[in-house]
């Protein structure tokens, strides 16, 4: 088997054209899969492409070959046979045919792949309507959230840390919520030994073993300045499998 | 804001030179004229940009609402022009919808463009009838886009804002990678839908400034007969059929695209 019929045999397109696209090679395997004839070949590469190809062969492929004499993995379609259209991965670079300049076209089908990718984009599309969706529901939560000015609400993880905090819990505090979120509620409250027991034991088993937690007290909150208010706090265990992220304990904080 | 960091403006010769102004295609970048600019280098100042959202031009300034429909874009030119104080006589050459872009901006401001240089121009790639065939159907210009949108050109990118959560008018950061055609895939796909979707043969109607209109032979995007239908909208034009197939005949056969601006610029330059 000679070179030329090696290169017929070959699973995918291999085409040749001069550098303006005119044909000057189309192994046997393109011409059966585009649905061409001996007698009717086309002239030029652009033939074989859809209108959209033709634009983007022109707009991007052809400078991008000119410039940097390859091209890899780009996605086109081509005309196949019977009207069908053929996904394909193309690479392409510049080269020699015989004493004239040219450039090699690989094209190999890709139509799982390209439903594969296709899937991809629509997960994508899906996963920025749940985005838009989730973030229009948090900017619906923080208002409702941030419209109790008089009332700090904070959440903790597991050992105390604060996850969480209103505009309330901001006012309270004296401190951003930027601020609050880098500290531990321990930093700003006086607590009793009891709930300082239960933030240790939260934290030591993950809050698996504790369920039912509610704590109402009068207590001391030192504010960013410095100065002390008298406050009454409520703190209640959260439910692990109503949160998404680890968050254990909410506290409701007034000051009184 | 620095208009001319902004666009990735490079200037190139001396101040009193004729003043020679390079719009791109929809595609790549100024570097798509590297083969035509060292022709005129010693007889004119070059002025190069990269549309916002092209090239190296900075991403973060691209708004979506600005560069909807062309007009966006034919903004970009004139604050180049006022941030380098032109305020006439600039030869324009533009490529491709660079051409409908620079027209737009010459009608907004009559006097700013002594001549116009219009390689490939099409004032409307979709047909019109029964008057106007601009060579594609709507369904064509959609399969661009989808094409677009399964192309691996900045996938990364393309898929990353997800991860952050796309509003939408989603924000564009970082910068576009140095491939000469490698663009952010968002933002190519709003340029496409401005660039393919756009009608402004009554804005070529209204064009005063005497123009060059370069028409390639075979060009799958913009026919002979878009050729001559500019040529019949644009009064005071001429019109040159360079002998070339494809859509960049100042990357293919620069020297053709060359002879024919020295000829049209003979009494301009002196090259």
């Amino acid at each position: 088997m000679n070179h030329l019929a090696e290169l017929d045999a070959l699973p995918c397109a291999v085409i040749v054209t001069g550098p303006g696209g005119a044909m000057l090679f189309i192994n046997q395997w393109a011409q059966t899969a585009f649905g061409l004839t001996a007698a009717a070949l086309p002239d030029r590469l652009d033939q074989l492409l859809p209108r959209a190809g033709q634009i983007f062969l022109q707009t991007h492929i052809l400078p991008m070959l000119r410039n940097e004499g390859v091209v890899k993995e780009i996605y086109l379609q081509v005309k196949g046979a019977a009207a069908l259209q053929i996904p394909m991965l193309l690479n392409a670079q510049q080269g020699m045919f015989g004493d004239k300049a040219c450039y090699r076209w690989v094209l190999l089908p890709a139509k799982h792949r390209a439903e594969f990718e296709q899937q991809l984009l629509k997960n994508r599309q899906q996963m920025q309507e749940f985005a838009r969706a989730a973030e229009s529901d948090r900017k619906i939560l923080q208002t409702v959230l941030d419209g109790v000015k008089d009332v700090g609400i904070l959440a903790l993880s597991a050992g105390g840390s604060i996850e969480f905090a209103n505009i309330g819990a901001e006012l309270i505090f004296g401190a951003e919520a930027q601020a609050l979120t880098k500290s531990r509620i321990t930093d700003w409250l006086s607590l009793p030994d009891d709930i300082l027991h239960t933030l240790s034991l939260t934290a030591e088993s993950n809050g698996n073993q504790l369920s039912a937690v509610q704590y109402d007290i009068e207590t001391e909150l030192q504010q960013n300045d410095g100065r002390h208010i008298a406050v009454q706090l409520q703190l209640r265990r959260l439910a692990p499998q109503q949160t998404l992220k680890s968050l254990s304990y909410i506290v409701i904080v007034t000051d009184i | 804001m620095n208009v001319l960091q902004r666009n990735n403006v490079k200037i190139t010769g001396s101040k009193s030179e004729p003043i020679i102004m390079y719009a791109h295609g929809f595609g790549c970048s100024q570097a798509m004229w590297a083969a035509v600019t060292p022709a005129f280098e010693h007889c004119s100042r070059q002025v190069l940009f990269d549309f916002v959202g092209s090239g190296q031009s900075d991403i973060s300034q691209y708004s979506f609402s600005r560069y909807a429909d062309l007009n966006g874009y034919a903004d970009d030119i004139l604050e180049i022009c006022d941030a380098l104080e032109l305020s006439g006589d600039i030869i324009f050459v533009g490529h491709s919808v660079s051409c409908s872009i620079g027209i737009l901006a010459a009608n907004r401001r009559p006097g700013l463009f002594k001549s116009m240089i219009l390689l490939g121009p099409s004032p409307c790639f979709l047909n019109m009838p029964p008057d106007y065939a601009g060579g594609f159907e709507q369904e064509d210009l959609a399969g661009l886009i989808e094409l677009m949108d399964q192309n691996y050109l900045g996938w990364a990118n393309y898929l990353a804002p997800v991860v952050a959560g796309a509003g939408t008018d989603p924000v564009i950061a970082g910068q576009l990678s140095d491939s000469f055609c490698s663009t952010d895939p968002v933002i190519t796909r709003h340029f496409a839908q401005a660039t393919f979707f756009a009608d402004n043969r009554a804005d070529f109607a209204k064009l005063s400034v005497p123009a060059l209109i370069l028409q390639h032979k075979e060009d799958a995007l913009a026919s002979v007969a878009v050729g001559q239908f500019v040529h019949q909208q644009i009064k005071n034009s001429q019109f040159v059929i360079l002998d070339v197939a494809g859509h960049a005949a100042h990357m293919s056969h620069p020297a053709l695209v060359i002879d024919a601006m020295q000829h049209f610029l003979q009494q301009e330059l002196h090259c």
